[in-house]
């Protein structure tokens, strides 16, 4: 009941702010003056974030028909009845707060703390692969290669964390050795894509997905529970049986939880979502607001144009990488030295999802460091609304995963929306010239016109310097 | 306009009226499943077939729950989805899987009214230290609370091992699935050796086994393995335990490519492809729905807090006599080799540990690496 | 050296009909990240249809017609789930790399939803009475005849839809790259402001490549699924997808340095995983077995040899210009 009432109220608060709205726009309008609101909405990071939510909204709402197209088939023993759709179309938006169900059987919402905590412990590393991918992005790397560097940074973390004995020096300190061995070593990992991206031309997509399976391969030698020269660090213990290597919280290592346990108890947080934020923070910094993350940046809009501002884009782009490959293994070590998880070892077979998440992670952000930390954790947070739908009702756990796909895929619309929030596209068209003022201009605003001016200019530049350009 | 908001008051309405009423929300019976999916044509789905087979039988409400992340499901993860579980109105928990121990210590321990069954596994302990003399002490309570309820795969193992000797093959293949870490298929690869090595020795035969937990570890077929198979096949090979969830596609595709068998494992696998002979299997459904009945019948008691062993004594391994098709080893002879597993005459270690690299007097096994 | 072929093959053909696919999405000028979930889809659908067909108790006889109705089916689904990727880049001019994204995404989720509908199991296979392979004897090969080595790559245990991929690869490729029609695709995803300017409609030629990287795609799927998966679709394909992307690259975005490069993977893939039973020379002798080398090293070969070569041959790489741009009329 009480989500009941609290969808009224939502409802009627933006119905009523909808109404004032249009009422003041068409009276300031007639009078030629601007309110605040319209002021607001001029700014061009309002219509990014509404045409976000517009793009969030669909995914789900398509994914709700999803829901209702189901009903009445048979899964797992028993059909989907029309309870089974309503709790779960309740789930979807409001799964994380769900509390259980009350005397009548109804879904009841609140402060959960095991789900809530549990989603910003998923979102940590998310955060991460996600800048990883975001960061490449900004130099014009697609950064695929995140399930590779993430794996280095775990095996770096756990045998840096395992190995210092822990007798000698304090967890407190090994803790820190560890991660920023991972994220070195995770940095070493990735700057092999952009040495061959800077110096031999080789396209990063290729090297990425090689070095992504060599990676796999590399940890699970390293780990081999007969070959390896790590294998001392598995856990011979009844119930792990060699499968996993120690949690680090064998030595002691453990992520301290700055009482975020209290504020979400019962779940796995602790204070890595914190370090994640910050670096989020710090990424935005440096991309946003200092010179080296401007030459960063001209070297992905345009090369060339960098390189005749006397940037060094071999540079530039190898240091990118290194960067972006640091971050996804700082995700790995966040994740594994929490001292609950541990690493299944043999995974040559199979790369880790986390990695490939990124790449969504950051595209939903438009590889903003700050957007990143909300698409993580909205994520995460499907994440959690799927496990509440499969635990509550009769649906089955892939519904979630299908409404964050087509999130992503309508967030692919962001621009259109945009452009039609800002009145350069007209729902309904009157005139045709308004198309072709609609130009894409969505992640290289400036490095698509300058381009084609350019065009001449680097053609000249493409004869003396190495081949293609990508 | 105003229609619009009219019809979208009705429709609220309506939710809210339909949200108000009663509905089933409580399940009695929970199964949590292990690493891989609920249907896995093998672990997770037998077991979940008991469950099933018995609510239904007994009109008893039931439920699966999946521990969050999948294979990177921590001990938190599984916890999780055991309180779920409990939170929905569980009065017995069946988990699968001997990787659910500390979770399920964990809740067990908070949770004494409900009763758990813990399939492929031992009963459990709940470690505590207490302050005496100053001192720390460690104590353990044992839970009667959880009924362990374990396989004896090399028994089956064992079987089928025999069994294809016996037919007059003396080239076999063993591969596993989980890498060589999963307790179940190791012992059922020992039993594997265990019985082509007597089987041998009877009839004074030198076996050739090549035993592999490559390309194994997710359980799940593949064109890696599958070429590895048919590389065992080409070379000679005659009959290939594939021991492990939907592995069996690739060794199906190797065998029928080179005229091989295939000898499947858990459940009878002679359905899905003909080049299966027998199959190693286990009664996870069986032995399920036979704990779940001493639940219901109030007799928990008696398997709670305690290991059950559930082998050939118990019926709950065997080779599938309905679909026999071996020919020079009969359906009479394998009861008579059964009766004496059964009776105990017969001893099979089930320390698997270390069998790829043993030294066996009647079977060569080429641990491919 | 028949098996060492023979395996080559089964990670060879989809590694090189899905590149393919590939290349003609970005010779349009559309990049088409969604191959691993084209792959994907295109696999269920084909299984999928062969199962229905064959409970509904037509064709039980008729396996190697059943196998031409899944090829086709496959292609189709594929060509029809890369519509939305087609869509998303060409009519509403969205990112292709996020709208690649999200088909890889959408396609193990939705397959897997639906498996677990229609089946109430993890996978969906063909029914296991049916054998799509050809034997010796099918060839009219008497059983005790010795076979030389072309009958024994070509004549007995073979997938005749490895074939029908071969011969589409050549047909597409020559169609890519002698007629009229293939010069226009591939002008689109040079230079679609000067294609435009000739009268050429890009946005429909873009659409075109798309989908039939969406049908072959998908066809590569069905294969991976019929040859390497034993007839089971499960919502993957083992990272193919992505792999036939870097074979794409590694291959120039040109049809026969792609076949050479999904030829040096897919031996290199053989190798790794069957090293212990290749015959090079035909003497008994499995000299690859017997230097002690870990599987590991074998295993990162594959990856290891591509990323050499690349070391050497990628100065003279060219991707399609206009790759990953909308095309406007407005911009010239």
């Amino acid at each position: 009941m009480t989500f009941i009432f609290l969808f009224l109220i939502l409802a009627v608060i933006i119905g009523g702010f909808s109404v004032y709205a249009i009422l003041t726009t068409k009276k300031a309008k007639a009078n030629g003056y601007e309110t605040w609101l319209m002021k607001f909405y001029a700014k061009d990071s309002v219509k990014t974030i509404i045409s976000s939510v517009t793009a969030i909204l669909l995914g789900l709402l398509v994914g709700c028909l999803f829901l209702i197209m189901f009903v009445g088939s048979e899964m797992s023993g028993r059909s989907i009845s029309g309870f089974d759709l309503i709790d779960a179309l309740q789930l979807i938006f409001f799964g994380g707060f769900n509390t259980g169900r009350n005397e009548f059987g109804s879904l009841i919402y609140g402060w959960n703390g095991v789900s809530l905590g549990n989603m910003l412990f998923r979102a940590t590393p998310l955060i991460l692969t996600g800048l990883s991918v975001g960061v490449a992005y900004k130099t014009g790397l697609f950064n695929i290669g995140a399930p590779g560097q993430y794996l280095m940074g775990t095996a770096a973390a756990l045998i840096v964390s395992l190995t210092i004995p822990s007798d000698v020096i304090p967890p407190f300190i090994i803790w820190i050795i560890a991660f920023l061995s991972a994220i070195i070593a995770g940095a070493l990992w990735a700057s092999i894509v952009g040495l061959f991206k800077a110096f031999l031309n080789v396209n990063e997509v290729i090297t990425c997905i090689m070095t992504n399976w060599i990676a796999a391969i590399l940890v699970t030698s390293l780990f081999d529970k007969t070959t390896g020269p790590f294998n001392f660090l598995l856990d011979p213990s009844g119930d792990k049986n060699y499968k996993f290597v120690y949690k680090t919280a064998h030595n002691g290592v453990e992520t301290i939880k700055l009482g975020l346990d209290k504020l979400f108890p019962g779940s796995q947080i602790n204070a890595g979502i914190i370090v994640a934020i910050l670096i989020a923070i710090l990424m935005f910094i440096i991309i946003n607001k200092t010179t080296f993350g401007y030459s960063l940046k001209s070297c992905g809009s345009n090369k060339h144009a960098a390189q005749y501002a006397g940037i060094n884009s071999k540079l530039y782009i190898t240091l990118s990488m290194a960067i972006a490959g640091g971050l996804a293994a700082a995700g790995a070590a966040l994740y594994y030295l929490s001292g609950n998880t541990e690493f299944t070892w043999s995974t040559y077979q199979s790369l880790p999802a986390i990695g490939f998440n990124g790449i969504p992670v950051a595209l939903l952000a438009s590889c903003n460091p700050i957007g990143i930390i909300f698409s993580a954790s909205f994520m995460a947070y499907l994440d959690i609304s799927g496990l509440q739908i499969r635990n509550m009702t009769m649906y089955n756990e892939y519904i979630s995963s299908i409404v964050s796909a087509l999130i992503v895929y309508f967030s692919a619309f962001a621009l259109i929306f945009k452009q039609i929030l800002s009145g350069k596209i007209k729902l309904f068209r009157k005139k045709k010239e308004d198309i072709s003022n609609a130009v894409d201009t969505r992640f290289k605003e400036e490095d698509y016109n300058v381009d084609k001016k350019e065009e001449t200019d680097s053609k000249e530049v493409e004869t003396t310097e190495e081949g293609g350009t990508e | 306009m105003k229609r619009l908001i009219a019809l979208l008051l009705a429709v609220i309405c309506a939710v809210v009226l339909v949200a108000c009423g009663q509905r089933q929300s409580t399940f009695e019976i929970a199964f949590v499943t292990d690493i891989g999916q609920l249907m896995d044509k093998s672990f997770n789905q037998g077991t979940w077939e008991g469950v099933e087979k018995y609510a239904k039988d007994n009109k008893k409400s039931y439920k699966y729950y999946q521990p969050a992340n999948g294979s990177d499901a921590t001990d938190d993860d599984r916890y999780d989805a055991m309180k779920a579980a409990i939170d929905n109105g569980a009065k017995v928990v069946v988990c699968a899987g001997f990787m659910q121990q500390t979770a399920l210590t964990k809740i067990a321990h908070e949770n004494k009214d409900v009763s758990f069954i813990f399939i492929d596994g031992y009963p459990l302990n709940w470690k505590y230290t207490v302050q005496e003399d100053g001192k720390d002490v460690e104590k353990s309570e044992l839970l009667t609370n959880v009924a362990g309820i374990a396989f004896m795969e090399e028994q089956s193992g064992y079987l089928a091992g025999y069994a294809c000797v016996k037919e007059g093959y003396t080239k076999l293949g063993f591969s596993g699935g989980g890498g060589g870490t999963n307790p179940a298929c190791q012992r059922f690869g020992y039993g594997f050796i265990q019985g082509a090595n007597d089987a041998a020795k009877e009839d004074s035969k030198q076996i050739a086994m090549k035993y592999s937990w490559k390309y194994g570890e997710s359980f799940s077929a593949g064109a890696d393995l599958q070429t590895m198979l048919e590389g065992w096949y080409s070379t000679g090979t005659e009959v290939v335990f594939s021991c492990g969830g939907s592995m069996c596609n690739s060794a199906f595709a190797a065998a029928k490519a080179n005229n091989g068998k295939v000898v499947g494992v858990d459940v009878d696998q002679s359905g899905e492809s003909d080049t299966v002979i027998t199959s190693a299997t286990k009664g996870l459904q069986s032995g399920t729905m036979w704990a779940l009945a001493k639940f219901y019948a109030g007799k928990f008691s008696e398997i709670g807090g305690k290991g059950t062993s559930l082998g050939a004594a118990d019926d709950a391994v065997c080779l599938p006599e309905a679909t026999w098709s071996l020919k020079n080893f009969t359906v009479d002879q394998y009861k008579a080799l059964f009766a004496k597993v059964k009776a105990g005459t017969i001893t099979i270690d089930n320390n698997p540990e270390g069998a790829e690299t043993k030294t066996y007097s009647n079977v060569t096994v080429d641990f491919v690496r | 050296m028949a098996f060492f072929i023979q395996q080559t093959l089964v990670f060879m053909i989809p590694l090189m009909i899905v590149a393919l696919a590939g290349t003609f999405s970005e010779r349009s000028g559309v990049i088409n990240l969604a191959l691993e979930g084209i792959m994907i889809f295109g696999a269920f659908i084909g299984v999928l249809f062969i199962k229905i067909i064959s409970d509904a108790g037509l064709g039980q006889d008729h396996a190697q017609l059943l196998l031409i109705i899944g090829i086709l089916a496959a292609m189709i689904g594929g060509g029809i789930f890369s519509l939305l990727l087609a869509v998303s880049a060409i009519n509403l001019k969205a990112d292709q790399t996020i709208g690649g994204t999200a088909l890889n995404l959408l396609a193990p989720a939705l397959v897997m939803f639906l498996i677990i509908i229609i089946t109430g199991s993890n996978t969906i296979n063909t029914p296991a009475s049916l054998d799509f392979m050809l034997y010796r004897g099918d060839f009219g090969i008497a059983e005790g005849k010795e076979l030389n080595l072309f009958e024994q790559i070509f004549m007995n245990k073979v997938y005749l839809s490895n074939w029908y991929a071969l011969g589409l690869y050549v047909i597409l490729s020559v169609i890519l790259y002698f007629t009229k029609f293939g010069l226009r695709l591939r002008s689109c995803g040079e230079h679609p402001q000067a294609a435009d300017s000739v009268g050429i409609n890009v946005n429909k030629m873009r659409y075109i490549g798309v989908t039939i990287s969406g049908t072959l795609a998908g066809l590569g799927g069905f294969l991976f699924a019929l040859t390497a998966a034993g007839g089971a679709s499960t919502g993957d394909v083992a990272g193919m997808g992505f792999l036939a992307l870097a074979v794409m690259i590694f291959g120039n975005w040109n049809p026969l340095t792609i076949a050479g490069a999904a030829f040096v993977f897919g031996a290199c893939k053989c190798i790794a995983s069957g090293y212990q039973y290749i015959d090079i020379n035909g003497d008994g002798i499995y000299a690859l077995a017997n230097l002690g080398i870990s599987k590991y090293v074998y295993m990162i070969l594959p990856y290891a040899i591509t990323l050499i070569i690349l070391a050497f041959t990628s100065k003279n790489s060219h991707a399609p210009k206009a790759e990953g741009q909308p095309f406007d009329h407005g911009q010239r």
